[in-house]
């Protein structure tokens, strides 16, 4: 299983494991509006940024949207971060909102990638064990979106930030502003849907001897 | 405890998601029930699919070009605030420290601005005593001077001493004594203008000032007259 761990994902754990002297520094030098130091930020932190946008909205350019709206609003409003609380919190908070905000304008033009025969497929690629190279942003973006089609926006969000991002309940709860509790009633709710989901899809089945 | 609460546990089967004690009633739960069991090793091959899911990252494309469009709107966006400020932009900037700062500045400079025009108001009004107190001296000493001296202005001059609107002062009782002195060959109906005045005048004049006045007062006419007065 380690094996398969992409190169990608390498790239964003350094990424997010930034020396936290450093990481304060360039903060306090973009919030007085260093350029440079400004610019370092966003090349630290796009990536993790994309990713967390691209699994709440399953599409590249909404994705690439969102990570621009994001460090906009960073730019303008880092004064108002406070340097003692987490900054990738406060980064996944705004990702968070957008992210929302262009789910709900998403589900009112209806534009909800609907699954299709070619989803099976996709599950099967992840009893694979080379799926770093076989998985496009397309194919992800069909994965998870089929995955969530039932679950509303905040069970979404919740799902990816719990089991695809790794994010603590604790951090969930501040970036959503839901309390622990209602967090947790939601990761439940979407964990169910989608079990029944992949269960309907038949993938666990047909698996199950490969991943043991 | 029924099924359906531990259908929820089972979905939440993690450290940082269940307590210590949830997880050990839901192992006992587990070894009695198998429906339970049996929702539990789906759920569990469930999550492996999961887990292999969040190893997949999306790919970034062109990750440079996103950060100079990202600089490039920061930078547009500060060119046009300097212009167009939306409102949130206008009390940022408001409340901004720079701001802040500036408007100390700009109250503790009113208030300095404002006292050194008080003072600066008193200082005025002092010289203007001063130069007033100057003048009435210089009004008498002008006296000297041809121009000034017709009848109409020692009658003025005279009346304005009798109704107390000119106080003498010794030195200005000086000068005019020599005033007179000095204009009694050319002027003399002045003089006995200044004469018939003379009782007046001496009503409001001190021991002292007599005594004053009489070493002014020689062995010419208006002495005399004048001495015969006094
Ligand atoms: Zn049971």
């Amino acid at each position: 299983m380690t094996k398969v761990h992409s190169c990608r994902f390498k790239d964003i754990q350094k990424t997010i494991f930034m020396d936290q002297d450093k990481l304060l520094q360039i903060i306090k030098l973009s919030q007085n509006k260093d350029q440079k130091a400004f610019k370092k930020l966003v090349e630290h932190y796009q990536s993790y940024t994309f990713s967390l946008a691209f699994k709440l909205v399953c599409n590249e350019d909404d994705a690439k949207d969102i990570v621009q709206e994001c460090f906009i609003r960073v730019w303008h409003h880092l004064r108002k971060f406070d340097l003692k609380t987490k900054f990738t919190t406060w980064l996944y908070k705004i990702v968070f909102n957008l992210s929302l905000d262009k789910i709900k304008v998403n589900k009112r033009r209806n534009n909800v990638l609907s699954v299709s025969e070619n989803t099976a497929v996709l599950f099967e690629k992840l009893g694979g064990e080379n799926l770093e190279k076989e998985v496009m942003n397309k194919d992800l973006a069909q994965i998870i979106s089929s995955l969530a089609e039932e679950l509303t926006p905040k069970q979404k969000a919740v799902f990816v930030l719990r089991d695809l991002q790794g994010a603590e309940i604790d951090e969930i709860s501040e970036i959503t502003s839901m309390s622990k509790g209602t967090v947790k009633s939601n990761l439940y709710y979407a964990r169910l849907n989608i079990r029944e989901k992949l269960e309907k899809i038949g993938n666990i089945k047909i698996k199950q001897h490969e991943l043991r | 405890m029924n099924c359906d609460n531990f259908k929820k546990w089972i979905h939440l089967n993690n450290p940082k998601e269940l307590s210590n004690a949830e997880k050990r009633k839901l192992n006992d739960h587990l070894s009695s029930c198998t429906a339970c069991r049996k929702l539990f090793e789906d759920v569990e091959s469930s999550n492996k699919i999961i887990q292999k899911l969040k190893t997949i990252e999306p790919e970034l494309t062109y990750p440079q070009v996103l950060t100079s469009n990202i600089m490039q709107s920061i930078k547009v966006n500060k060119k046009s605030s300097r212009f167009s400020f939306t409102s949130i932009e206008f009390f940022e900037i408001l409340f901004s420290n720079k701001v802040k700062i500036l408007a100390y500045f700009i109250v503790i400079g009113l208030i300095g601005l404002f006292a050194y025009q008080q003072l600066f108001i008193i200082n005025k009004l002092n010289q203007m005593e001063r130069q007033i107190a100057i003048k009435s001296d210089e009004s008498i000493v002008q006296i000297k001077t041809p121009v000034i001296v017709n009848n109409k202005l020692l009658m003025q001059f005279v009346s304005e001493l009798e109704n107390e609107q000119i106080v003498l002062d010794r030195k200005s009782l000086e000068q005019l004594l020599e005033t007179f002195q000095d204009l009694k060959t050319d002027h003399d109906d002045l003089l006995e203008l200044l004469n018939n005045n003379i009782k007046d005048l001496e009503k409001r004049l001190s021991s002292k000032d007599i005594i004053l006045l009489k070493k002014f007062l020689k062995e010419d006419d208006l002495v005399k007259n004048l001495s015969t007065n006094l």
